[in-house]
């Protein structure tokens, strides 16, 4: 009997300890894990920790309501009726291989129908209606990197340089248009133009980015810079179309092309509102320079493409391994390019599994 | 020794207790629940105020044979809507609310007329607009079965829409030039019934609802002379859904929706005027409950379906329980 009651004593008085050592002891072994976790944004580094992996992914709904055009006068697209939604997806991953060196692969997918404006022929008897769709559909090349940071160690400084190599890991040509033909009665006519695009460069690309980011109590400044170089020339094809009496028919044209260098800016202003709460808003600004492709034999340079937005969102920690992203970016200026709104969610998962 | 266990026996049944002191809910915490743990209709003298705001655009539809397409002409179509939801629990059954909504649409149809033989170009744009108070909706929901352990709550809702919002075409300038309608021009009648588990942290749903619109008659087209009879097709929704908590305060719905919308009638109408349509739509919502208000946003995404939008819509929710 004295031996169960030491066993009955032994229980109630280990139960509960061992029970708090567990938990400190859980504090205490995952406490550098979960602190590295759950760090606020301005007490974050640029790049990963050593051993922490990230996974990235998220949604975003564009609405392109106007475009700019070579002089980068603004047009309304809405009012026009040629106004679009591109629906983008976003996916990548990234694991930091020591305490100031990250690699990461990223690939993106979106979806967009871009409509042409409805033209109604009266002639003679004839009458024709032609509309035009550009549907871009699939997803973007797969994009490598790898970032290092300077090892300062200094809380109000980060500072960091990646290197990043895009692979033609999508399909560039286009597919075979999809055109249909509606015959009505009284020599009226509708034809439907649906070119079908995919969304690949076709090429290998570099690119070169640098970040620098300072932090000064609640408040965060980042500036990037990013510079974009094709490696080499590609070769694609377009569709030539023909309309045969009931049918149309399509022949494969092939042409070289050359993508466009990149130079690409972007600054952002954090404020650590509370400990799980980040407000941000930004400006981002790219811009082209060079490129050419080939139009039935002739040479044509790419126009230069500049665009410039202006975001606002939130970060919000909502567990030690899951953020939370909202994100609202309004194009504020442009040249040969759109300007959509767009609305932004995304998660992002971190962990150190091992 | 004996003293001892006792003691040490007191001790763990007094931290047990504790802890069952620490799930007491009160009153205020209550207004504080989360879209998980809620029941399903307010509790008495609980007032809730909220703005909802949906974003939607005319892209893509289902055909008639159900294929996803985009719309092939240049037509663009927009609609904002803000609406301001009041709700009052009159008893811990029974809730009573009231919708008003606020359009503002636009719809454009833009397109060029070619004559050769006259060398001639011209632009044609049909620049409509719909701004202004919508049809409001009055509500009242009871729990006719409250939640137990073993079963879910049951609640059964009817809702009046009243035709406030303007029914026929406004501001006419021309055929292309004119304000739309912000409302449909007749009272409907919505029933719904709806089952509910919570099962923490996770929360179920089932409902199903049927809407009858009331026949009536109005002007469709600026062109029309005089007022036509119509009577719109009665309306059934079902779904289900699944919530879960991602922390104590942000919680994640997932729901699957069935909607259709049954032939309606219209003098004179063409004969693929009023068609039977169909969507089955998936709804993705994210909920933040901090203290007593309540920030929602919320993506519609129709999946398949038949001579109907095929466009996503966006709702972002704000509330505050007093």
């Amino acid at each position: 009997m004295k031996t169960l009651y030491k066993i009955i004593y032994a229980l109630a008085i280990i139960l509960p300890i061992s029970g708090t050592l567990a938990s400190a002891q859980t504090g205490e072994g995952g406490q550098d894990k979960y602190t590295l976790l759950t760090e606020p944004f301005n007490l974050r580094p640029l790049n990963m920790h050593k051993g922490q992996w990230q996974i990235n992914t998220g949604y975003s709904l564009g609405v392109r309501t106007k475009t700019y055009d070579s002089a980068g006068e603004k047009i309304s697209l809405d009012t026009d009726g040629t106004a679009s939604v591109k629906h983008s997806f976003m996916f990548n991953i990234k694991y930091g291989i020591l305490e100031y060196l990250e690699v990461g692969a990223g690939m993106n997918f979106y979806k967009q129908g871009i409509r042409g404006k409805t033209s109604n022929y009266f002639s003679g008897l004839d009458y024709i209606v032609t509309n035009e769709l550009s549907e871009y559909n699939g997803f973007e090349d797969l994009h490598l990197h790898a970032s290092l940071s300077l090892p300062l160690d200094i809380d109000l400084i980060d500072f960091a340089v990646e290197g990043g190599l895009s692979l033609p890991t999508a399909r560039h040509e286009p597919d075979k248009p999809s055109h249909t033909f509606i015959y009505y009665e009284y020599q009226s006519y509708t034809f439907n133009y649906h070119y079908n695009y995919n969304n690949g460069l076709g090429v290998k690309t570099w690119d070169i980015t640098a970040s620098l980011k300072l932090s000064l109590n609640n408040i965060s400044l980042i500036a990037t810079g990013s510079y974009n170089v094709p490696f080499e020339e590609g070769e694609s094809c377009y569709w030539d179309e023909s309309f045969e009496t009931d049918r149309f028919e399509y022949e494969k044209i092939p042409y070289s092309y050359l993508t466009p260098e990149y130079l690409s800016f972007s600054s952002e202003i954090h404020y650590q509102a509370i400990a799980w709460l980040d407000v941000f808003a930004g400006y981002d600004y790219r811009r082209s320079n060079g490129g050419w492709f080939e139009w039935y034999g002739d040479k044509y340079a790419e126009p230069e493409v500049r665009t410039s937005y202006i975001n606002t969102g939130v970060e919000i920690q909502v567990s030690p391994i899951i953020r939370l992203y909202e994100k609202a970016g309004f194009s504020i200026g442009g040249k040969n390019a759109d300007g959509p709104f767009y609305i932004l969610t995304s998660l992002s998962i971190n962990m150190f599994p091992f | 020794m004996k003293k001892i266990i006792i003691l040490s026996l007191f001790t763990l049944i007094f931290s047990g207790l504790s802890a069952q002191t620490v799930e007491m809910i009160l009153p205020s915490d209550l207004k504080q629940q989360t879209i998980i743990t809620e029941p399903s209709t307010l509790n008495k003298g609980f007032f809730r105020v909220g703005i909802i705001t949906n974003y939607g655009v005319t892209n893509k539809y289902f055909d008639a044979d159900g294929k996803k397409d985009y719309f092939p002409e240049s037509v663009w179509a927009s609609s904002w809507g803000y609406s301001l939801l009041l709700q009052y629990g009159i008893s811990d059954r029974l809730t009573a609310e009231v919708w008003l909504p606020y359009n503002n649409d636009i719809w454009n149809y833009n397109t060029v007329y070619i004559i050769p033989e006259y060398n001639s170009i011209e632009e044609n744009s049909w620049d409509l607009k719909s701004k202004g108070l919508g049809d409001i909706n009055i509500s009242a929901r009871y729990q006719l079965l409250k939640e137990t352990d073993s079963r879910p709550s049951l609640t059964g809702a009817l809702d009046i829409g009243i035709p406030t919002g303007r029914k026929e075409p406004a501001n006419i300038e021309g055929d292309f030039q004119y304000d739309l309608p912000t409302g449909i021009g007749v009272f409907t009648f919505n029933t719904e019934l709806k089952a509910r588990k919570i099962s923490y942290p996770f929360a179920y749903t089932a409902y199903a609802a049927f809407l009858y619109h009331l026949p009536g008659t109005k002007i469709f087209q600026p062109s029309d002379e005089e007022e036509k009879d119509f009577h719109y097709g009665s309306n059934f929704n079902t779904g289900a859904s699944i919530g879960f908590h991602m922390n104590d305060w942000i919680a994640v719905t997932n729901e699957v929706n069935y909607f259709l919308s049954g032939k309606g009638e219209k003098e004179g109408a063409q004969e693929d005027e009023l068609v039977v349509n169909w969507a089955v739509s998936y709804e993705a919502r994210l909920v933040f409950q901090i203290r007593r208000v309540r920030l929602a946003e919320a993506v519609r995404l129709p999946l398949m379906g038949k001579t109907i939008s095929a466009d996503p819509l966006y709702v972002i929710l704000l509330q505050y329980t007093f």
